[in-house]
């Protein structure tokens, strides 16, 4: 699958995005890494039109007047759900896509059907966890597979601006975002956590948080999967994504035939 | 030093010459089974009142090797018969079971006990995989998938969905949960060095059975003991089990007689009837990963099978004789190995049950008083380290 790379004009600016799939569409949103497109994008895809935005900033996009908050951002990220999907849909939201994802459910209600939140950024009380260690430490608690890694044509310097200094543009590094966290009731979609048996960026206090505040929240453990889960396990991820794309809160209900012994 | 009596509730009369497993279930009595398992479950708790400080059994099929096809079930009527013994089932063969089972069951066990239970994380013997027909290629990654699940559904506080390799869950939340925080103490197999460093690298008590020799056992835990300090902690002499059949008579050479007719029941009988289903998973499958694995298995089996009472006795290997004799193997294997646990096995194949009751009477009153006090450390607790 050929995601093809686009751009929209919108009020404030600018936004590049790629976009591929065919069915019900899903707005992906990107780690503070940048977009890394990978098998999950493509096995998701084979049942839904995915919009992949790129964050203003990262991977060598310009930034945007006025965008400078998470919550401006995904006012921003609003814009574009109008103007590119023309209506509603489902959101996942990875690391800091996340922490964007949930700014946008709580903004905007009205356009997130089912959320995702893949090992979300932004809820570390204490300051738990974090991207603040040296590039290969911090590498081997991003992917638990690195033979996994799709093939990434960026610079690797361009990789390191988007984590080390882009999104803080946004956020300032601030662990836990308390606004964010105060409005968390709001959020009316049934929303699906997910996070890997091995996470270390990520404190498990983050799940706590969101399954404290969200109130219709399922949190699903993938094994063996870090950080980027989609990467270390995309056939896991997309397993327990697609379902609950698929069938929404009836994802807790096995379907699934026996296997058949002829 | 701390003691756990260990019950194989073998079938011991047994007298059919089969040597095909699984074995016909119309030598099996019912009728004389519900006298043996009496029998079994009066003397496991009487091993309290001998001064033990764990009880316990294991899970078998499909043989009169042990009838607790579900030690939980046994573990469930020890917590009613008795007060301050842990109960130690070691223990469910994790791979073969659904793992929320487990962590639902072993949860009541704890509760009902009163936070007394100890947990067996085991992997199983080769041939069991035929009885619940898995593959035994995957015995290892069900076991890391379903030992890490079962924590989480240990000592997780919200409900969770567990998408795995082996396993699919998409909501879990046990009731009850342990009385033991973060969850109670988790034993697994030192059979080789492999699986010892499996259970380092878990956190896992580190249980050793019937090993060949107590230099094979000191390289076993040696093994456990740097892979523990690999991933960061530092076991004691409470982390580490060691089985042992055990005969204690009124004099050296009644126990030898004793234990000679039980290990001969137990090797010619018990263990016959499944070694042709053993010889099929391991040669034509991937149970053991590596061959040299694969090769010490075998070869513990045989030499178990050949050496005698006196060799084994020689060799530190069997707890035998009269109770100043015991004392002294005791010492000495502690010495050798630094173990903070004997468990002792106690009912050998067929070795009369008055027999077995005498030797845990002699246990009480001439060998517990003398070991007691051997360095055994604090008793295993876990952390959240551990989960």
């Amino acid at each position: 699958m050929i995601f093809e790379k686009k751009t929209v004009a919108l009020d404030k600016g600018e936004v590049t995005y790629f976009v591929g799939g065919e069915g019900s569409p899903v707005l992906y949103l990107h780690g503070a890494g940048g977009l890394l497109k990978s098998k999950a994008h493509e096995l998701l895809s084979a049942n839904h039109k995915i919009y992949m935005p790129i964050t203003p900033g990262y991977d060598g996009a310009e930034f945007l007047d006025g965008v400078d908050s998470m919550s401006s951002l995904a006012d921003l990220t609003a814009d574009f759900v109008n103007s590119e999907i023309g209506g509603s849909a489902d959101v996942i939201g990875h690391s800091f896509g996340g922490w964007h994802a949930c700014w946008l459910a709580v903004n905007n209600p009205q356009l997130v059907e089912l959320l995702v939140l893949e090992a979300p950024a932004g809820f570390r009380p204490g300051g738990k966890g974090g991207l603040a260690l040296p590039q290969d430490e911090l590498m081997k608690l991003l992917v638990a597979h690195p033979e996994k890694r799709p093939k990434d044509d960026r610079p690797l310097e361009m990789i390191r601006g988007n984590r080390d200094s882009v999104r803080l543009h946004y956020h300032g590094g601030m662990p836990l975002d308390e606004a964010l966290v105060a409005r968390l009731g709001e959020i009316k979609s049934s929303t699906l956590l997910v996070y890997g048996t091995l996470e270390r960026i990520v404190p498990i206090e983050t799940c706590r948080i969101l399954k404290e505040a969200i109130p219709r929240i399922y949190f699903n453990y993938i094994y063996d999967a870090a950080h980027t889960i989609e990467v270390d396990q995309p056939e896991r991820f997309v397993g327990i994504v697609g379902d609950f794309l698929e069938r929404g809160e009836a994802f807790l209900v096995n379907n699934k035939a026996s296997e058949s012994a002829a | 030093m701390r003691f756990t009596y260990f019950h194989l509730m073998p079938w011991d009369s047994f007298s059919a010459a089969e040597e095909e497993w699984p074995v016909k279930n119309t030598y099996f009595d019912p009728v004389e089974a519900t006298k043996l398992y009496q029998t079994y479950i009066d003397t496991m708790a009487y091993a309290e009142e001998c001064g033990w400080d764990g009880i316990g059994c294991n899970e078998h099929h499909y043989s009169p090797y042990g009838m607790m096809n579900n030690c939980n079930l046994i573990g469930s009527m020890l917590t009613a018969k008795t007060k301050k013994a842990k109960i130690c089932m070691f223990g469910n063969l994790i791979p073969l079971l659904n793992p929320i089972r487990v962590a639902e069951e072993y949860t009541m066990l704890d509760v009902l006990s009163g936070g007394r239970l100890m947990t067996g994380f085991m992997r199983g013997i080769p041939h069991e995989y035929i009885a619940y027909n898995f593959n035994p290629d995957e015995s290892r990654s069900r076991l890391n998938e379903a030992t890490q699940l079962i924590k989480k559904a240990w000592t997780e506080p919200d409900p969770f969905g567990w998408e795995g390799e082996h396993y699919q869950f998409r909501s879990v939340s046990i009731w009850p949960r342990p009385i033991q925080q973060p969850h109670p103490p988790i034993m697994m197999s030192g059979g080789n060095e492999e699986s010892a460093r499996h259970a380092a690298r878990n956190r896992a008590m580190l249980g050793i059975n019937f090993i060949p020799s107590l230099a094979k056992g000191r390289e076993i835990i040696e093994a456990y003991l740097d892979e523990a300090r690999l991933v960061g902690w530092e076991p004691g002499p409470e982390h580490i089990l060691i089985t042992f059949h055990t005969c204690i008579a009124e004099t050296d050479q009644a126990a030898i007689d004793a234990l000679k007719g039980g290990v001969d029941y137990f090797n010619s009988t018990l263990m016959n009837v499944q070694r042709n289903a053993q010889q099929i998973v391991l040669q034509k499958t991937k149970f053991y990963q590596s061959e040299k694995n694969r090769e010490f298995f075998v070869e513990r089996l045989k030499k178990a099978k050949s050496r005698t009472i006196e060799e084994a006795i020689h060799d530190g290997t069997v707890l035998c004789g009269k109770p100043e004799t015991v004392v002294k193997q005791i010492k000495h294997a502690q010495k050798e190995l630094g173990v903070g646990w004997i468990n002792t096995n106690m009912k050998i194949g067929n070795i009369p049950n008055d027999v077995v009751t005498k030797g845990m009477e002699l246990f009480r009153d001439f060998v517990a008083p003398e070991v007691r006090d051997i360095e055994k450390g604090p008793e295993p607790v876990m952390s959240m380290a551990d989960v």
